[in-house]
């Protein structure tokens, strides 16, 4: 290192002035590295700010979800109001209090399990929100590991065709309606398959208020997964 | 003669080592120009790189308050809650806004309604005092059914639903900590260029001091000089 005049040899001088390149290209290089970051950030936040940008592609994920359960649920429903009824007339008591709590316990049954229903699809997109945020903060992570901006763009890309693949759980759903027993022999009946449970009316299965978890209401199965 | 030649070489071996002792004075003081002004750099230096430092873990703690105020803080917590409640209600109540969901029915204006709703086939053509009782007790099972839908998106706006507070909350610190890193990773960076800076214009240039070439002619001409009156003063006495 030399410079600044001393003994004012030539091998001084270039000495002085390898030394304020070396310095001059290590800053000048940190501001490039610095540059290529926040410009692969850039384009990862513009890549992934497409789905702030456009909510139908959440919507129409959950709407997919519901679409899928809501015919199962509606049909048994139907299902389980229309054995209510003939169990009912077959016992000759459509039109009683027992008939009018039974009724309103499926209508009860109904709304918790499209309650249910709905919670587990808003979850679901709540899901899809966290595997996007997790592709993009691999992404992130591969920039700042890479400094590399056209690798963290294809990075994103990748990422959001893998969202745009994910699928999700729709299995089908159990018997999600238990409805009363009317008459002494369906009573029989179902004290027999329910194992002694709570009579007609009782409060059997898995019963549970979360969105992740068992059905809502008296249903006999579990509520989408 | 011999004595003349004698005092010229004691002359200029006297200007040789004047012309010396100049030579490294100068060297001497330039040296010490030299450390001043790498003290001044290293200065300069350190001041550029404390800004850069600053600057950049200024923009790191705004955005670590940002969060805190936007989404992790206990004031943000609450208000997201309370949104996320009111969004859930409507959502698990088949689709419908909050409002709409509370106004489904539950009072004797609305029995007419409610008992369409779930009524089975052949329950319509009841009495009158059936139909009544048959409407009352569809409209508390979905009083029932409201009331627990109510406490199913209140808990839920505590936990996992799509904008819940167990998942808006670490993303936004997972936001934040994308931009709290990127700007470490830039203060590293910054400071490994400037030990560089440091390395190669912090330290002081080195002043060689050498012989000055008249001083090296003196010494000669004086040694010379010398030895002659040595030879002539022999020859004489």
């Amino acid at each position: 290192m030399g410079f600044g005049g001393g003994g004012g040899s030539s091998a001084n001088d270039m000495s002085a002035m390898f030394s304020i390149m070396q310095a001059q290209q290590a800053r000048d290089e940190e501001n490039r590295r610095q540059q290529r970051i926040q410009a692969g950030r850039d384009l990862i936040d513009r890549q992934f700010d497409l789905f702030k940008k456009n909510p139908a592609f959440f919507d129409r994920y959950r709407y997919g979800i519901t679409d899928y359960y809501r015919p199962q649920i509606d049909s048994q429903y139907s299902n389980a109001k229309r054995n209510l009824t003939f169990q009912l007339a077959d016992a000759g008591t459509l039109r009683s209090t027992a008939a009018a709590d039974a009724t309103a316990d499926l209508a009860n049954q109904n709304d918790m399990n499209l309650a249910s229903m709905n919670a587990k699809a808003d979850s679901a997109v709540g899901d899809l929100r966290n595997q996007i945020a997790s592709n993009k903060d691999t992404a992130i992570n591969q920039l700042m590991s890479t400094e590399d901006p056209s690798i963290a763009a294809n990075t994103a890309l990748n990422s959001i065709a893998t969202v745009q693949l994910a699928k999700p759980d729709l299995s089908p759903l159990g018997a999600l309606f238990q409805q009363a027993a009317i008459g002494g022999a369906n009573a029989v009946k179902s004290w027999q398959q329910g194992g002694g449970g709570a009579g007609g009316l009782g409060f059997g299965g898995n019963e549970s208020a979360g969105p992740g978890g068992g059905s809502m209401g008296k249903s006999q199965g579990s509520f989408i997964g | 003669m011999g004595m003349a030649a004698g005092l010229l070489g004691t002359g200029a071996q006297m200007g040789s080592t004047i012309m010396q002792a100049n030579a490294q004075k100068k060297a001497q003081k330039q040296q010490e120009q030299n450390n001043l002004d790498a003290m001044l750099r290293q200065a300069m230096l350190r001041n550029q790189e404390m800004m850069r430092q600053r600057d950049l873990g200024f923009k790191s703690g705004e955005t670590f308050r940002q969060n805190l105020y936007d989404t992790a803080g206990g004031l943000a917590q609450a208000s997201q809650q309370r949104k996320e409640q009111e969004r859930l209600t409507g959502v698990y109540g088949s689709g419908t806004s909050a409002a709409e969901f509370a106004a489904r029915p539950a009072s004797d204006a609305s029995i007419a309604a409610g008992s369409q709703r779930g009524a089975l086939a052949g329950q319509s053509g009841g009495d009158g005092e059936f139909r009544t009782d048959l409407a009352r007790r569809l409209n508390n099972a979905a009083g029932d059914a409201r009331n627990r839908i109510a406490a199913l998106a209140t808990m839920n706006s505590y936990g996992d639903s799509q904008y819940g507070l167990g998942n808006v909350v670490p993303l936004g610190f997972q936001e934040a900590g994308w931009d709290i890193n990127k700007f470490n990773n830039f203060r590293r960076g910054s400071l490994q260029a400037h030990g560089i800076e440091q390395q190669q214009l912090g330290q002081p240039s080195q002043t060689s001091y050498s012989k000055p070439a008249g001083a090296t002619a003196l010494e000669g001409a004086g040694g010379l000089l010398s030895g002659l009156g040595k030879g002539f003063g022999g020859g004489m006495f």
